[in-house]
């Protein structure tokens, strides 16, 4: 059944077979014309409309598509009292997220230098699978980042103290090492400064448009400013936390996993032991991932450093998009303590809310929305409607397109670097497989995601960017 | 029999058959292989034992440990020289001697992330075994 159109951009499947709540997906005509083509995704909202103690509905955001048993761009609010927590609805890449790094420099201080600099980058962060990482750690500095993430990093010189001011929960969630299996902590042993594979980057870019003056100025952001954008997440030893937990839930509640509509939205309710270590697992996975995106950071600005001689390299802003959060949200008027899962989105609270850090408080917290290698990104601001409509989340990005596959019968590499450096855009990858598959034409068109975000509410537009220099892995 | 990289809107996925069950898991190794892009032969051997509760499971775990062994030890995955599937314990054994080859870190390869139940099937058909499976990348 297609879903029932019952506002601008809002859309509601109700409730029926095993499904505890309505879903909705946020949405244009057009976005949610391609969810349908896709096949899966309004399956798996409904799916996950089934978890025990969830809250209003499952939601869908305006980028969102299929994923494995939860979509991306997914939403699910649970209550703690009767809810349940489930790997799958956060990911497998815990706390995979987005930074951006503000710099004192303008476009034309780095003009007719972008080959360099794509060079320098990509020696300096490893990308892809057997390159090692920017910061060299052992077992024991593994279990003290999983325990205090950017403090960890800060207290070992990793860090400023103005990066923690700057970053989602400061970077540091109550993880805990030992709740962190031990083939997890073997991944990431070598892995904390280090892109990975897939749709991960790390992008130079010059702000083109800002949208909202005081809220730009607020953030540190500027016309023609050069800025960094660092996409990843916990590595390997996130993944590993993940799929270990799948396969210990799965063990342990044999039943459900036989009466659920999908395997991989296996979930334990919160409270039982198998729940809450896997929740203190996820937060010390997030710790590492922050001190992953931290550590790039630091690359970031020794490549700044050493060629065109500036430290001014400042965190703006670090936020998850795979991620389970323990938040208060109204739902019937009642103030409810929720965990709230999402995957593949973001965190978007508006000016006020107590759990935006100090430093943005009255400007709301910044929002970061990378688009593909050809096209813009963006920046919010968390919208006040927010609250009211998507449990505080709003997209994550532009969401993908066209298969893996599909982009390299598509797509010629040589072509698209070709094509790209063209209209200013330097590309380094691993080969040429990673830059066709991730062909701007691969993805959505990310300038509708920011459109009927901003529409709704849910995250508001501040300022725009167009890629320089990309790494990818 | 053999093996073949199917489309899937954002991660990777593969299609491994078999005249047997082993055999199957034999070419999902190949198809992994691929996907990851090392060299096509190795001097290093390396046995995997996985214990699963169903063959779902069994699959997930194996491309589990095959991730788990690259990031660990530094190896690429290049194929696997024999496979052997047993009942075991109310579940199913699997013993495979996966081949591999060292990574040149100035030649990193392609990074997969996690094994996933998307879509997974491992069904008996006519011809033998027929194992699909979607990888997190």
């Amino acid at each position: 059944m297609n879903p029932t159109q019952i506002d601008e951009n809002v859309y509601e499947i109700p409730r029926e077979g095993e499904m505890r709540a309505p879903a909705r997906v946020f949405a244009s005509e057009p976005l949610l014309e391609e969810m349908i083509e896709e096949g899966q995704t309004l399956q798996q909202i409904r799916n996950a409309a089934t978890f025990p103690g969830i809250q209003k509905y499952s939601l869908v955001l305006p980028d969102g598509h299929l994923g494995y048993g939860f979509p991306i761009g997914g939403v699910a609010a649970v209550s703690m009292d009767e809810g349940v927590i489930s790997p799958g609805a956060i990911g497998f890449d815990v706390n995979c997220g987005v930074r951006l790094l503000e710099t004192d420099l303008d476009y034309g201080d780095l003009r007719d230098r972008e080959e360099e600099l794509v060079d320098r980058l990509y020696d300096l962060v490893p990308a892809g699978l057997g390159k090692g990482a920017y910061v060299e750690t052992d077992r024991a500095d593994v279990d003290g980042i999983l325990e205090r993430g950017v403090d960890w990093m800060l207290e070992h010189g990793h860090a400023r103290e103005a990066d923690l001011d700057h970053c989602e929960e400061n970077g540091r969630l109550p993880g805990d090492a030992d709740a962190v299996p031990e083939d997890a902590k073997k991944r990431g042993v070598n892995q904390v400064g280090s892109l990975g594979s897939g749709n991960h980057f790390l992008e130079v870019q010059r702000v083109t448009d800002v949208y909202d003056d005081a809220t730009a100025a607020a953030y540190g952001l500027r016309e023609d400013q050069v800025v960094v954008m660092i996409h990843s997440g916990s590595r390997g030893l996130g993944h590993q936390v993940c799929q270990e937990y799948i396969r210990r839930f799965e063990r342990e509640y044999p039943d459900l996993v036989d009466s659920l509509p999908d395997r991989q939205l296996v979930y334990a309710p919160i409270g039982d032991e198998t729940a809450d270590d896997y929740r203190r697992a996820m937060y010390a996975a997030a710790n590492f991932a922050w001190a992953n995106r931290q550590a790039m950071t630091q690359a970031v600005r020794e490549a700044f450093a050493d060629l065109f001689g500036t430290d001014e390299v400042n965190l703006v802003y670090d936020v998850c998009h795979n991620i389970a959060k323990e938040e208060v949200h109204e739902v019937d008027g009642e103030d409810v303590e929720t965990l709230v899962h999402r995957k593949g989105a973001t965190r978007a609270f508006p000016a006020g809310h107590p759990q935006v850090p100090a430093a943005y408080r009255d400007a709301g917290q910044p929002v970061l929305l990378p688009g593909s290698m050809g096209t813009h990104s963006y920046v919010l601001a968390g919208g006040e409607r927010s609250m009211d409509l998507t449990f505080g989340s709003t997209a994550h990005g532009a969401g993908r397109l066209k298969s893996r596959t599909q982009a390299k019968k598509d797509y010629d590499a040589g072509d698209l670097q070709q094509g790209l450096r063209g209209e200013g855009v330097f590309v380094k990858a691993r080969s040429g497989e990673t830059v066709a598959e991730e062909a701007p034409g691969a993805y959505k068109d990310v300038d509708e995601v920011v459109r009927v975000s901003d529409a709704l509410g849910i995250g508001t537009k501040v300022a725009r960017m167009r890629p320089v220099a990309n790494i990818k892995g | 029999m053999g093996y073949e990289l199917l489309s899937h809107p954002a991660d990777v996925r593969f299609r491994a058959t078999g005249p047997t069950l082993a055999e199957a898991f034999v070419s999902a190794v190949d198809a992994f292989a691929d996907l990851v892009g090392g060299p096509a032969e190795g001097n290093e051997r390396r046995s995997v034992r996985v214990e699963s509760e169903d063959r779902e499971a069994l699959l997930f775990d194996f491309l589990g440990d095959l991730i788990l062994l690259q990031e660990v030890e530094g190896v690429a995955v290049v194929g696997a020289e024999a496979a052997s599937v047993e009942r075991a314990d109310g579940g199913y054994g699997l013993e495979a001697t996966v081949v591999g080859a060292p990574i040149d870190p100035e030649s990193p390869l392609f990074d997969i992330k996690s094994p996933t139940y998307n879509g997974m099937r491992v069904e008996e058909t006519d011809d033998g075994w027929t194992l699909e499976a979607t990888l997190d990348v």
